[in-house]
């Protein structure tokens, strides 16, 4: 598939799993709803008999909201701890929705909705934990790498007296940033996909190997991934203007506001979603290079069908047998070995011949 | 060229002729300055002839003067301790520091006195400072003489720092050459350059003579009245101005000189303002032109006239950033990048800012040391003023993509969160850190004025400034002269005023502690006459049950002082039924109720409902409502969550 139809593939099995969505959306909510919870009553504590209550209300006055910042230290500093537990909370919850959404997109179609979700979550959960550990590791070499670039715009910059050149130089600096940021991102992805493909518990070699698969692939996997994040960037344009175009003076109007929030972030929810079935056919067809293929995941492996596993691959003994697609991928594929955890099923879906989910 | 040698015919005659006789200000010195920029060693090479009349009562033996640049010597000068030089690690490489060194200095036809110049530390006792000397006179100078002075001084300049210095090819060349002290009260007031600290100085005539390399483009104090190119590759620009008290220049080569005139008919200005833009930032340009046109105009509608035939301002170039905001007579720094949106009024301000110092330091020649309110604080009322006025109250600071922010809000924020540690009034250097000096010196004192001027009423107030520029102009004012002009033209006595909000560090802050309504019950009980509890039966004797009246509400208003300043107060309350009621209350006491007995039910109730505290610091609760809550709180607590939402989408691994 090419990557434009990798990722309408991506979003439409996001958009035929709405309870996917839903449960991401929730889990969003949920997350963020304490901090509102905070807040309203520390405003409505401090500020709600106020008249100047009154008319933020019709009219947000940043004199007024600045002065209100002044002199609620305590609250702010409350609410920015709220907000950084929060968020402490939801980066784990997540990894227990990324082995979730993982197993749902390669897992038996056929099965219950929350019972893959869910079940992938937890047997996912460990590795998933330790794979986003490891992936500070790759903060390093990005971190020199910025050092070089910076390095380099420093030396393109000597003369300060062209401050334009360096007003724009700053600019890229912050996108050079951005850019190692979401290269990290994505290789985390595909990180976990080969663990949940290939059912691994050596994470941290998986987190090698997805280096070199995104470096190897780095045109098509970042093409994939920003596709995706221009899918993004519209949702997130559409939500901007039609959120600027609620006046949020009544509360049917700020409670309209706040549904729109719950469409854009169920929407971004999808896109995740998306984002990552996309991602996961990639890898599956770059390594089968059988296009058009889908897979699913077996059931967890007994520890002796793991080990076994593992020593096949140790051995190296099979080799896939597949078009050349040059030296690179010829070299990922040998690493690739068929793995007796990934299965196929035909393109119609079809369940696979020798399904070895009930397999202990 | 003709139009060159008029120029020098002029200033001859002027110099020959009327030394000491300056226009509108008491000419107490004269400076004839000459200057060599050698920007290959960073160094002004230069010389002086300085006249100093003895304006007071009595023989002067000695002379003090101040050698500002000595400040950035080392890390043991008065100035470089106080900005936390002794804790710091880090080190200055050695072509950043500045000095001067004065080489000789006599009277004319007398012995060189250098060598008996010695160095005083009257402030702090620091004797590593060496800026500010004396000298031992050969004869003293009698009362109504006059004493003149040929010095030699070689001015190293430092890495910009606090309003001098170079970057790159860029010079801000202030405080450069030996300037005599203020001789007042029988006593020289001749302070040591703190960290916090301005200038304070005497008026009088200067003249200087700057040679640089041809290639460099030079703006100074006053009117360029020649220039000559010289055979070794140089420049000589010759500038003048009377009716001053300091002369400062800039030189670089990448200056971009534009000229345009001010013309103002009532009250009369003509003047030529020179705009020196780094090519760097060239399209701020017109946002420069436009505010000082503003500031011209305001300043000279409001206090008086602009008199000086020239304005000069200068734009640093990048990373000046420490040139930046200055003032010196009729010259003066602006503060820009390439990149400041045109709704961040971050040049507008310091442009109407600085020039306004033309007046409060300029014309009204305050001292800087001992009392910074004088000009920064009268400056900041009169800027916020300005912006106001020419950008809108509410945005004056900020207008850009929805954000709008005014500069009292701006100014009051620093005073809110401040602590309770120092007065306005106060010597520069006594202030416990130099965010103290910052938001006393500047913002608390520009909302005092504010606070005055809600006071007075605006007409009132506007006479008062007047009153005290026309009182004042060309002559050294303290902070009575200024509490006397107000009371004088206000009528009043504000010294309960001054006193607190201008000598004591104490805070303004009146609310509403307490707003309750309620339906007044029946009577119950025993009442005069045996009437019984309700529903009983009459006892011989009692009164009878008064009648219980129909839909009466007791309504309660509870104000209160939270801060110490005490400050009369007026409290407007709104019944349901649309009535007002205004109360006033002296605040004295800590707290005070107010009690109505009504057919309506209180709504709301406001202290100083016209906003005339600006120096309260919480205008949060101020006012109150009966029927709390409201959407504001689902408001603003929708939009937090609306962009934690999005953070956590975002950052999720």
């Amino acid at each position: 598939m090419t990557i434009l139809a990798l990722a309408v593939k991506g979003l439409r099995d996001a958009v035929s799993r709405p309870k996917m969505v839903f449960v991401l959306w929730l889990g969003n909510l949920l997350a963020a709803v304490p901090l509102y919870l905070l807040f309203t009553g520390a405003f409505n504590a401090s500020l709600g008999a106020s008249g100047l209550a009154r008319g933020l209300a019709a009219k947000t006055d940043m004199n007024v909201l600045l002065e209100i910042l002044t002199t609620s230290g305590p609250a702010i500093r409350d609410l920015v701890r709220a907000a950084l537990g929060l968020t402490l909370v939801y980066e784990f919850a997540w990894i227990f929705f990324a082995g979730g959404i993982l197993q749902t997109l390669l897992g038996d179609a056929a099965a219950p909705f929350a019972s893959e979700f869910f079940s992938g979550g937890g047997r996912f959960y460990g590795r998933f934990f330790r794979l986003t550990l490891f992936s500070f590791l790759l903060w390093l070499p990005a971190g020199a790498l910025f050092i070089v670039f910076d390095g380099i715009l420093s030396a393109v910059q000597s003369d300060p007296n062209r401050e334009q050149l360096g007003f724009f130089l700053v600019l890229a600096r912050y996108a050079f940033a951005f850019a190692l940021l979401h290269l990290i991102r994505m290789i985390l992805d595909y990180a976990r996909i080969r663990v949940a493909v290939r059912d691994s518990r050596d994470v941290f070699a998986e987190l090698g190997r997805a280096v070199r698969f995104v470096l190897g692939r780095l045109g098509r996997t970042l093409a994939l991934y920003y596709l995706l994040g221009l899918a993004g960037l519209a949702i997130l344009v559409l939500f901007w203007i039609l959120d600027s175009a609620l006046p949020k003076t009544t509360p049917a109007a700020i409670l309209a506001a706040l549904v729109l929030t719950q469409v854009f972030i169920a929407a971004r929810s999808g896109l995740r979603i998306a984002s990552q079935s996309a991602q996961a056919a990639f890898y599956l067809q770059e390594i089968k290079t059988g296009g058009g293929k889908a897979y699913r995941l077996a059931a967890p492996a007994s520890a002796g069908a793991a080990q076994d596993a593992r020593g096949k691959m140790d051995q190296g003994s099979e080799k896939i047998q597949a078009g050349v697609q040059g030296d690179a991928d010829q070299a990922e594929r040998q690493e690739e070995k068929p793995d007796q955890r990934v299965e196929e099923k035909d393109q119609e879906g079809q369940r696979p011949t020798n399904d070895k989910q009930d397999q202990p | 060229m003709r139009r060159t040698a008029v120029r020098c015919l002029l200033v001859a005659s002027v110099l020959a002729g009327s030394v000491l006789e300056g226009g509108l200000a008491k000419a107490i010195v004269s400076y004839d300055l000459k200057a060599r920029l050698r920007p290959e060693i960073r160094t002004v090479e230069g010389s002086e002839t300085l006249t100093w009349l003895n304006d007071s009562g009595g023989p002067v033996p000695e002379l003090r003067f101040h050698l500002y640049l000595n400040a950035f010597r080392n890390n043991r000068s008065t100035f470089m301790v106080e900005r936390g030089a002794l804790a710091s690690k880090s080190v200055r490489p050695a072509e950043d520091w500045g000095s001067i060194e004065v080489k000789s200095l006599r009277v004319p036809g007398g012995k060189d006195l250098a060598s008996t110049l010695e160095f005083i530390h009257p402030d702090d006792g620091n004797t590593d400072d060496r800026t500010v000397a004396r000298v031992l006179l050969p004869t003293p100078v009698p009362p109504g003489g006059r004493v003149t002075l040929e010095i030699e001084f070689v001015s190293r300049l430092p890495k910009v720092i606090a309003r001098s210095g170079y970057v790159g090819e860029f010079y801000l060349v202030g405080q450069w050459f030996p300037k005599i002290g203020v001789f007042q009260n029988g006593a020289w007031n001749c302070h040591q350059y703190h960290g916090n600290s301005e200038f304070y100085a005497d008026y009088g005539l200067f003249k200087a003579e700057l040679t640089v390399p041809a290639q460099y483009v030079v703006g100074a104090t006053g009117k360029r009245v020649a220039e000559r190119a010289n055979a070794d590759g140089t420049k000589t620009y010759t500038h003048y101005q009377d009716d001053i008290h300091d002369f400062a220049w800039t030189a670089c080569p990448d200056f971009r000189e534009f000229h345009e005139f001010f013309v103002l008919e009532d009250p009369k200005v003509e003047t030529e303002m020179i705009f020196l833009v780094h090519r760097a930032h060239l399209g701020i340009k017109d946002r420069y032109v436009r505010s000082l046109r503003q500031g011209i105009e305001f300043y000279s509608r409001n206090y008086g006239a602009y008199p000086y035939p020239t304005i000069t301002l200068v734009d640093p170039a990048p990373g000046a950033v420490s040139a930046g905001g200055m003032e010196y007579p009729t010259f003066f720094t602006a503060d820009s990048t390439s990149y400041m949106p045109a709704g961040v009024r971050m040049p507008e301000m310091v442009t109407i800012h600085e020039f306004g110092h033309n007046y409060w330091y300029g014309m009204v020649g305050s001292n800087e040391f001992e009392e910074a309110w004088l000009d920064e604080g009268i400056n900041t009322y009169s800027e916020i003023k300005a912006m106001d006025r020419y950008y809108g109250a509410d945005r004056s600071m900020i207008d850009w993509g929805g954000l709008r922010i005014g500069e009292i809000a701006y100014q009051r924020l620093s005073v809110i969160g401040s602590g309770r540690f120092d007065p306005i009034l106060k010597s520069s250097w006594g202030f416990i850190g130099p965010s103290s000096y910052s938001l006393n010196v500047y913002a608390k004192a520009g909302l005092m004025l504010l606070t005055l001027e809600k006071m007075l009423g605006e007409p009132v107030m506007a006479k008062v400034m007047r009153t005290y520029f026309e009182t004042w102009k060309f002559r050294h004012p303290t902070s009575r002269d200024f509490i006397r002009v107000a009371q004088d033209v206000s009528g009043r006595d504000l010294g309960w005023f001054f006193g607190q909000a201008l000598e004591s560090p104490d805070k303004l802050d009146y609310g509403i502690s307490d707003l309750r309504t309620y339906e007044i019950a029946p009577p119950d009980g025993l009442f005069e006459g045996g009437k019984p509890l309700s529903g009983g039966e009459a006892r011989p004797g009692a009164d009878p049950k008064p009648p219980r009246a129909p839909g009466l509400f007791r309504s309660e208003v509870t104000v209160a002082r939270y801060g110490e300043m005490i400050f009369p107060q007026e409290i407007l309350v709104t019944f349901e039924n649309g009535d007002k009621v205004r109360e006033f209350w002296d605040g004295r006491d800590r707290w005070k109720r107010f009690v109505y007995d009504q057919g309506s039910r209180v709504r709301s109730a406001e202290i100083d409902p016209e906003g005339r505290m600006m120096l309260d610091v919480n205008s949060l609760n101020n006012s109150r409502v009966i029927d709390a809550g409201g959407p504001a709180a689902m408001k603003f607590g929708a939009g937090l969550l609306k962009w934690f939402q999005g953070l956590l989408s975002f950052i999720a691994p």
